[in-house]
């Protein structure tokens, strides 16, 4: 066990290194966040003395190791954009975010359950095709487009909700759906298959024998045992709903993660891109990690293979 | 035009619609007359009856705008882009005050004169005696030096900090209402580039609280002397400002509260205007006749934005560098359909780019027209240059927040010069990456967009010019012997007077050569509820709407 753990470790290590030559490498190869910071008529002395001040004037290969040993102690650097150090703007948005994913995966949750466990029951049959149709249009229209869709509806025809902003719980409804709808489709399939494994197995059938009711035996016995895969793909994409809400973040002005690296992106503020990045992926390196720790511990032929 | 409708007299002026004249306002006025009057006459104390009056008058209500960006929303001049001067504004007052037509006021700045020495060399600022930060401590002229020598640090990243800096040659603060700027030469702009009508440069913060705190903490709770004080903020998303008991220049604020927020997504602004969650928004210029149908008020910064195309590196040996085709392409392209369907009918032809009309007060020649259109003379002009099957080269299509119709402007662009056999290739990129060519010289005879404000600064437009055409400059289009005399004599003159002719020279110079591609000068339209905002006059100030006009009484 403990050279299966240092093996993976050792990947989780090199799968973030990897990772953070890409994002500092893509960052820097797409434009210079010194030309949008200053007005068109900066002329070239003031674009040159700005890249001093922000020491992008070093060479790359410098640069990248000021980011890694700072990264590494967790000082991401100072924002281009807002002049402040990067972790203080994660941390003033991280509570937005992680409240938004909650509320995102709590609807996926109460969507995609029923509808998996129904498609899984029903197979075949119209509730089944139903379900599919409602998950994959969540998957298939574009976020940005529901959202829009949803601010008419609810916020300017019907007056029911608000348009954008945080403040009050009614502010979370839109955009937590519009960001929970995009996940039902996964975890809805994955349980649906999940499902029918489960109630295709031998102690499924000796409970139904036992003339336990249909109910206890899909919700009680059948759903426990379908939900271990999906809680595994569930905590992936809590990370990336943390981190990843780019869009819904954009359409409802929801001051969170996505936001802010939506605004890095646009100014190439290499610090935001590359700490929200890094960040990601350390969450679902880490969970990835834990998950395939915890299937070797269970299972001795994960670790042995 | 909007009017400006007295709250109290709302209802009164609704009552005389296919009514007589007599209103319940004037029966109103009467009935405050009358109560004076009473109350004069019975000899109530004075201060009682100040409590009645204008003195009683509180900032009430909330102010909220939703804007596309707001600069970068760190409160703190240097760590700011000119994008944030509108709520920085609110927060501080500047050395120089300025008119809403970008002339200079002895009004609401600080300075309350100033002067140029002889030799061109000092200028004096007196500054006004007892404005206060918002912690109470007095503004004096120790403040003023601070702020600009901070303002002028290498990492500043305020718009105009490198031309300050090219200019001071040393601050000093003889004693507590007077600030001596000596200069490395002439420099007769320095009073208006320290203004409000400039950039954001010349904002005054308290030296001491700065140091106390720090940046850090100086940005988190920024004080300045302005109307408004800081509540709170997150950066990129929010900021709260609340209203100060009374300003020294503004009087006692309108709003109690003021919020900017940034509503990237145009939807969702306009969503959150028709629900009344916001109270102005900026909105793309293509929205403006359907919001105005829809009973909202749009103000408009007139001609705000002056947006052409240039010919980049002239000098190569590409098509452009030939006079004749630079003038075939610029009567290739019909810019009243331009400005009535890609601009909505919200932009007015210019003579030359990037020399608008507001230029006109800095010397620029009024008399200039537009290029016509005109395809046949663009076609003849392409054959006598040698292209009579025309030529291929290439544009730049990127979005920009100040000008979101761009890439449709270099479609129908592209649109046009292949009615007289040129092909344009189209290149969507990103500004970033366009910039970058264009600095490292990677577009030799290409064609690119942009919009700058409309400048009314000789100075500043001076500067501008230097940097688009002097040869020595990396952002030029021409390297010509002759353009380059007439911008270094601009320069170098040493009277108002003759900078403007100059001015003049330089903008037929341009026009004559078909130096750029004109488009148009676009409005930038702000959509506001009609019930709450009845009036702004967003001025012809750089980088901002006249903010303050809106929290005014």
């Amino acid at each position: 066990m403990q050279r299966y753990v240092i093996k993976r470790l050792l990947q989780s290590l090199v799968t973030l290194v990897v990772l953070s030559i890409i994002v500092f490498c893509l960052t820097r190869f797409t434009g210079d966040p010194v030309v949008l910071m200053l007005p068109d008529d900066a002329s070239h002395e003031d674009i040159m003395q700005l890249r001093r001040a922000l020491g992008l004037d070093k060479p790359l290969p410098v640069q990248y190791w000021y980011f890694v040993s700072r990264a590494v102690q967790g000082d991401f650097g100072r924002s281009i954009k807002g002049q402040m150090p990067v972790m203080d703007l994660i941390s003033d948005r991280l509570p937005n975010s992680l409240k938004l994913a909650a509320v995102s995966l709590v609807i996926t949750l109460m969507l995609a359950l029923p509808l998996g466990v129904m498609a899984a029951v029903k197979k075949g049959t119209s509730i089944d095709t139903l379900a599919n149709v409602v998950a994959v249009l969540g998957q298939s229209l574009p976020q940005f487009w529901v959202g829009i869709v949803l601010i008419q509806l609810f916020a300017v025809r019907l007056r029911l909700l608000p348009v954008a902003g945080t403040g009050s719980l009614y502010h979370y409804i839109l955009p937590g759906f519009t960001l929970g709808w995009f996940l039902v489709a996964g975890i809805m399939r994955l349980l649906r298959s999940s499902m029918l494994e489960v109630l295709d197995s031998e102690f499924v059938k000796l409970a139904r024998i036992k003339g336990l009711s249909p109910r206890t035996v899909i919700w009680k016995h059948a759903l426990k045992n379908a939900l271990i895969p999906v809680l595994t793909f569930g905590a992936i994409y809590l990370a990336i709903l943390i981190t990843g809400a780019i869009l819904v973040e954009t359409v409802f002005a929801w001051p969170g993660i996505g936001q802010l690296v939506y605004q890095g992106i646009v100014y190439r503020d290499f610090p935001v891109v590359q700490a929200v990045v890094m960040l990601t992926a350390l969450i679902v390196v880490t969970v990835n990690l834990l998950v395939d720790l915890a299937y070797a511990y269970i299972d001795p032929r994960i670790r042995y293979s | 035009m909007n009017t400006v409708v007295r709250p109290w007299c709302a209802g009164a002026q609704k009552s005389t619609q296919g009514g007589r004249r007599r209103t319940a306002c004037s029966d109103a006025i009467k009935l405050i007359v009358a109560v004076a009057v009473t109350v004069a006459a019975i000899g109530l104390p004075s201060a009682a009856y100040a409590g009645a009056g204008p003195a009683a008058e509180k900032p009430t209500g909330e102010l909220r705008l939703a804007m596309a960006g707001i600069g970068v929303m760190r409160p703190i001049p240097w760590q700011e882009t000119v994008f944030g001067k509108g709520y920085l504004l609110l927060l501080y007052d500047w050395l120089v005050g300025a008119n809403p037509d970008g002339s200079l006021s002895s009004a609401n700045g600080i300075a309350e004169h100033w002067e140029m020495s002889d030799d061109r060399l000092t200028w004096t600022f007196r500054l006004r005696e007892g404005i206060k930060f918002h912690d109470g401590t007095d503004l004096t002229a120790e403040d003023v030096k601070w702020s600009l020598e901070m303002v002028t640090k290498p990492e500043s990243i305020a718009g105009f900090a490198a031309r300050l800096r090219a200019t001071i040659k040393a601050i000093e603060a003889p004693d507590p209402y007077t600030v001596v700027i000596r200069t490395h030469k002439p420099d007769l702009w320095l009073a208006q580039d320290l203004s409000m009508a400039a950039g954001h440069e010349a904002a005054i913060l308290p030296r001491e609280y700065y140091e106390k705190v720090g940046a850090d903490g100086f940005a988190a709770k920024p004080i300045g002397s302005g109307p408004y004080k800081w509540v709170k903020g997150l950066a990129g998303s929010v900021i709260q400002l609340e209203a100060t008991a009374k300003h020294w220049a503004e009087g006692v604020p309108k709003y109690q509260t003021v919020t900017y927020r940034v509503v990237p997504e145009e939807s969702t602004r306009l969503a959150m205007l028709r629900t009344g969650e916001t109270d102005i928004i900026g909105a793309s210029r293509e929205r403006v006749p359907e919001l105005q149908a829809s009973g909202f008020n749009v103000f408009v910064k007139e001609r705000g934005s002056v947006i052409g195309c240039y010919f980049h590196q002239q000098w190569e040996a590409v098509p452009v560098r030939d006079k004749r085709i630079r003038q075939a392409l610029n009567l290739a392209i019909n810019r009243e359909e331009i400005a009535n369907f890609i601009f909505a009918g919200q932009a007015k032809l210019m003579a030359m780019y990037p020399v608008g009309s507001f230029a006109v007060a800095a010397g620029a020649d009024p008399e200039l027209k537009p290029y016509p259109y005109d395809p046949a003379k663009a076609k003849q002009l392409l054959a006598e240059a040698g292209y009579p099957n025309g030529f291929e080269t290439t544009i730049y299509s990127y979005a920009r927040e100040d000008i979101p119709e761009l890439p449709r402007l270099v479609e129908a662009i592209a649109g046009y010069m292949a009615k007289i056999g040129v092909k344009l290739n189209i290149f969507s990129t990103e500004y970033p990456v366009a910039r970058t060519k264009r600095m490292t010289g990677n577009m030799p005879g290409h064609i690119s967009c942009l919009g700058t404000p409309n400048r009314s600064n000789p100075g500043d437009l001076l500067t501008l010019m230097y940097t688009l055409h002097h040869s020595s400059s990396r952002f030029t289009d021409h390297k010509s012997p002759e353009l380059d005399a007439l911008l270094e004599a601009a320069q170098a003159a040493g009277t108002e007077q003759e900078v403007k002719r100059l001015i003049g020279d330089l903008h037929r110079w341009l026009y004559n050569d078909y130096a750029t591609m004109p488009i148009a000068e676009a409005s930038i339209p702000f959509v506001a509820n009609s019930k709450k905002i009845t009036a702004w006059d967003l001025g012809r100030t750089l980088y901002d709407n006249n903010d303050r006009d809106l929290i005014r009484r």
